[in-house]
């Protein structure tokens, strides 16, 4: 638990958590490529900023120790993943339940951050990687055509309880859980030295 | 590292493209959409607007040269002085940032071609010093957190500085000028607070001191104190600074020039106004003597400065604009209060309805006929009886009715034109 920072991470979580339900009606206005700014809720950059801790402790498996260790130490950080996800659908269920949908939204995006981070790690430097969850929150914004489009944006900035995207966002955690327990894993890459 | 190598991984260079696209964007759908024309100052201020993206991509790529620089362990090894070896892997990162702020003055540039004076060299450079001090933090982050951490920190807390802070309800308006990206849109009257611009630097100051902290310091944990210490302390007196102004921090321009007396009327224009000179002094001249003979009186001095000189009207005159219905505009705006009620219980809504349409068929605006045609009937009904009053008897209309409009009451009595008409005042 120590080696991958669970209890920092869960705080992390926990205190995005907090502030996104706190500021849910707060959206803050985001320049995108079609000019028209998009109002994205904060509570879904709060939840994703809430990822980095979690990602950072899931990033210390990837050293030659731990690749190589007889233990399923990559079994378990399949399971801290998969659970963290499952807690999230679960406390943005509740959310949704006791009137607050945009829990809903804030879950969603956990599920696409983690899967998106694992996917990532595949093939990207570990802080490239780490990029990963605000990069896709950040392409959906950005790519948001307000305009045409103006009650609700792509996947992660669609409507709670879009069908659609809830797949797309389950699909990438599960492809990510797959490339974990995988064996093609890549060891820290040395550092380039100017 | 080879000079191609440097340029090929850096960050900064991948981030170009779109950075540049998302630049471009953001001028021609807003800047040169809405920003005032012929101004310098205004072009150079809706230019700098850039910097919430230009100062990300800064952000991103400082860190993640910093980042390599902390994992290859070169500053604790090197004999060479820090910082230069600091600025050499930088290089690629303050390049392609300066080109996006080019290309953002570039395009902005265009609506002020032409206009006396040259970019606002003051503002560039509050600008350019917000790039530095972004580019600071980044240093910051990418020597102090691991590497895992750093870039995604760094995306989060540049969010947070430039659109949080600017987009979000949850922050006080005067808090975006920190960022030193959003400094007004300021008409030909008006300019740039200089607090707005002085909280703009000192912040970038404390961002910039945050990153020499993490460069220079040998002991991590003294940077990772100081750095913070620099950052906290120089946004709280940028706070202190900027906390007093409101939406829009601009001033009142001076330094007005005024002609001599025509018929008895003194106008002052700003050298910007110098195209349609003639025209507009003439206008100007037609629209005074037209509310002097409804009894109105205004001031024999017309100015386009907003405080300038002591006593005058100000009527807004922007530039390379149809001279005829621009002062006719600035006739209209300048008998308006300048503060409607806004969350009155009870609102003066057909004196203000009334009253507008009346100085608009006064002045003539272009557009009178359409909005006298979309105004409710009972304002309608008074409007017309106003225009058949003789121009005296509008004047005592007008006059009773004025003090009305910025107070939160029900329409008056006096807004029936029938209390004006020949013996009624009397």
């Amino acid at each position: 638990m120590r080696a991958r920072a669970v209890l920092p991470g869960l705080a992390a979580l926990a205190l995005a958590w907090t502030v996104g339900l706190a500021f849910q009606e707060r959206f803050f206005a985001f320049p995108t490529v079609f000019g028209t700014r998009a109002p994205v809720p904060t509570s879904l950059l709060a939840v994703t900023v809430g990822l980095i801790l979690i990602n950072h402790g899931l990033d210390r498996s990837r050293t030659s120790v731990e690749l190589t260790a007889n233990r399923p130490v990559r079994m378990w950080d399949a399971a801290w993943t998969a659970a963290t996800a499952l807690v999230s659908v679960g406390a943005g269920l509740t959310a949704a339940v006791t009137g607050n949908p945009e829990g809903l939204l804030m879950a969603r995006a956990v599920v696409a951050g983690l899967g998106g981070y694992l996917i990532a790690r595949l093939v990207l430097r570990t802080d490239l990687a780490s990029l990963a969850p605000l990069a896709v929150l950040t392409a959906n914004i950005v790519l948001w055509d307000v305009q045409t489009f103006p009650e609700s944006g792509p996947w992660l900035l669609s409507d709670p309880d879009n069908a659609v995207a809830w797949g797309a966002s389950v699909l990438l955690l599960v492809v990510g859980l797959a490339g974990l327990t995988s064996r093609v894993q890549r060891v820290h890459r040395s550092a380039d030295v100017p | 590292m080879t000079t191609r190598k440097r340029w090929i991984t850096s960050l900064s260079l991948w981030l170009a493209l779109p950075m540049i696209a998302f630049v471009v964007s953001i001028n021609m759908e807003d800047g040169l959409q809405f920003a005032t024309r012929g101004y310098w100052l205004t072009a150079t201020t809706v230019a700098s607007e850039a910097v919430s993206v230009t100062g990300v991509v800064a952000a991103l790529g400082a860190t993640w040269e910093a980042s390599r620089l902390r994992r290859a362990r070169v500053l604790a090894i090197t004999s060479r002085n820090r910082l230069l070896v600091v600025a050499e892997t930088l290089v690629p990162t303050v390049v392609v940032v300066l080109m996006g702020t080019l290309v953002s003055y570039a395009m902005m540039a265009t609506i002020a071609l032409g206009a006396p004076g040259g970019p606002a060299w003051h503002v560039i450079a509050v600008n350019l010093a917000a790039l530095t001090g972004i580019l600071g933090w980044g240093l910051f982050l990418g020597f102090a957190l691991p590497p895992t951490l750093a870039l995604a920190v760094c995306l989060a807390s540049t969010y947070v500085w430039y659109f949080v802070t600017a987009g979000s309800g949850s922050f006080p308006l005067w808090a975006r000028y920190l960022s030193g990206g959003f400094l007004g849109d300021p008409s030909v009257w008006g300019a740039v607070d200089p607090r707005a611009l002085g909280a703009a630097l000192v912040s970038a100051l404390g961002l910039a001191a945050a990153g020499l902290c993490a460069v220079l310091l040998r002991d991590r944990g003294r940077a990772l104190l100081a750095g913070p210490l620099a950052v906290v302390m120089a946004v709280g007196v940028g706070c202190w600074v900027a906390r007093p102004l409101d939406h829009h921090p601009v001033v009142p321009r001076t330094g007005i020039e005024c002609d001599a007396p025509v018929g008895g009327v003194t106008v002052c224009l700003w050298p910007e106004l110098a195209a349609d000179h003639e025209a507009l002094v003439s206008e100007v001249v037609r629209q005074h003597r037209t509310f002097s003979a409804l009894g109105l009186e205004p001031p024999s001095t017309v100015s386009a400065a907003m405080e300038e000189p002591e006593g005058s009207m100000w009527i807004p005159l922007v530039p390379r604009a149809d001279p005829r219905p621009v002062v006719a505009a600035g006739f209209v705006e300048a008998f308006m209060p300048a503060a409607l009620p806004d969350s009155c219980e009870d609102f003066p809504e057909n004196t203000v309805v009334t009253v507008l349409a009346w100085l608009r068929t006064v002045a003539q605006t272009p557009d009178h006929e359409e909005y006298r045609a979309s105004i409710p009937a009972e304002p309608a009904r008074y409007l017309d009886g106003v225009l058949d009053l003789p121009p005296r008897a509008q004047g005592e209309w007008y006059l009773a009715n004025r003090p009305v409009l910025e107070t939160c009451s029900p329409d008056p009595d006096t807004l029936d034109p029938r209390h004006f008409e020949a013996g009624a005042t009397s």
